[in-house]
């Protein structure tokens, strides 16, 4: 009577202890089959092209706003590159008029999607700037051309909830379409209003520094447009290239840096009242 | 071990295999292998057709004039600025020829406060008339040999 007694749990027991042995193996396999088929997936070649290994490269942008004329080819460029719905108020791309008037504390800011500069342009799949300040005193003016910063440290990146967006081995940081659900708490968490809601696919949507290009070879369309070369683009892995040139021969700063974002986006001639 | 607990661990097991299973089933194939999201989403952004193809693309049959182009200041503006993206031109068809060439040559052009004093520009009503810009000026080689400089 004694003796099954306690041999009942001790079959428990052994049992129970098999059972776990057989979770730490089985775990461990699936883990090492995991490690596996990551290893594989770096060795069988150059990811995410066949000829193009994003462990190799480390973009970085710049924007002269010394040099920028705002004659907004490059927010034409990008909607016409990445099929950006053709409306004034959703781009990826933007550039900003500062204007100093005399007489006035803070600066007057426009961007194309002003309505006077739509109806300057003449429709909202045209971008111009009006001349509206032609007849004012003017103290001091400029353009800034604006984009995502593709920051070190996204917070849109930290607070999608389904991993929909994220920050590339090269430095961009992306949008997964498929996998988005359109809940836009990364619009809200941007601090420099660089994500916009495509209410037609209903996911968000932002500057890729024009993935599809710079992974061929190719500089981003608003680059590759732009008359003045007020934006740079290149990869800061080589000493020669010519973002590395840019933030060598310059004195560069980045838009908002108390946030902690540690933006990739470097500006030259901005002023205080820019962010 | 008593019944009771020996049941509720069993059906705890259960949930947990319940919940391996349907993370497996839920979760796309390549989710995680970089990070938290999904790889195949890098290859699919990155296979997308430029548009903008670059004036190197233009020269293949456009040599002649890309050599003028290249050689005069207007020689940073790239073709596509102007005539818009190449895509799959030839075979998609013309390439447009801007008509309204002082609305076009404004763009960069009108004197405007905000834009660099390096950069050339007229006051449109006072410059030409109602005269088109390409009626003196060469879009590809812009400058006017007898002005002796730039016109402000």
């Amino acid at each position: 009577m004694k003796n099954k007694t306690t041999k009942t749990p001790t079959g428990r027991r052994v049992f129970l202890g098999k059972l776990g042995k057989v979770a730490v193996y089985a775990s461990a396999l699936l883990g090492a089959a995991r490690g596996f088929a990551k290893g594989e997936t770096s060795a069988a070649g150059s990811f995410p092209t066949a000829d193009y290994d994003w462990t190799k490269h480390r973009w970085g942008y710049g924007v002269d706003a010394t040099r920028c004329i705002g004659c907004l080819r490059c927010v034409e460029a990008c909607k016409i590159e990445n099929g950006v719905s053709n409306d004034a108020h959703h781009f990826r791309t933007w550039v900003e008029r500062y204007v100093y008037v005399k007489g006035e504390d803070k600066p007057r800011i426009d961007s194309h999607s002003d309505p006077q500069n739509i109806a300057a342009a003449g429709s909202q799949s045209e971008y111009r700037f009006d001349n509206r300040y032609k007849d004012e005193e003017v103290e001091k003016a400029f353009f800034v051309p604006k984009l995502c910063n593709h920051c070190e440290h996204p917070s849109c990146v930290q607070v999608c909830p389904v991993g929909a967006t994220f920050k590339t081995k090269d430095g961009a940081v992306l949008i997964d379409h498929t996998y988005c659900i359109g809940c836009q708490y990364c619009v809200q968490a941007c601090p420099y209003g660089a994500r916009m809601f495509n209410y037609e696919q209903q996911v968000t949507d932002k500057c890729t520094w024009c993935y599809h290009r710079i992974t061929k070879g190719l500089q981003p369309a608003c680059v590759e447009v732009c008359p003045v070369n007020a934006r740079i683009f290149g990869d800061l892995m080589d000493p020669a290239s010519s973002i590395r040139t840019f933030i060598r021969e310059n004195r560069v700063q980045v838009l908002k840096p108390e946030t902690g974002n540690a933006p990739t986006c470097f500006y030259v001639g901005i002023d205080k009242e820019v962010s | 071990m008593p019944k009771h607990i020996v049941r509720l661990i069993m059906s705890l097991g259960i949930v947990i295999l319940f919940v391996i299973g349907a993370k497996a089933f839920f979760t796309a194939e390549s989710f995680g292998v970089y990070g938290h999201y999904r790889a195949n989403a890098v290859p699919e952004i990155a296979s997308d057709k430029p548009k903008y193809r670059g004036p190197d693309y233009c020269q293949l049959c456009h040599s002649e004039r890309h050599a003028t182009w290249s050689a005069h200041r207007h020689g940073k503006v790239k073709c596509e600025v102007c005539h818009g993206p190449a895509g799959e031109h030839p075979a998609t068809g013309k390439l447009p020829i801007p008509s309204d060439t002082v609305r076009l040559c404004s763009t960069c052009h009108e004197a405007m406060p905000a834009r660099p004093a390096a950069q050339p520009q007229i006051v449109v009503s006072q410059h030409s008339g109602a005269q088109p810009c390409i009626a003196c000026h060469n879009p590809h080689a812009p400058r006017i040999a007898s002005s002796g400089g730039s016109v402000r």
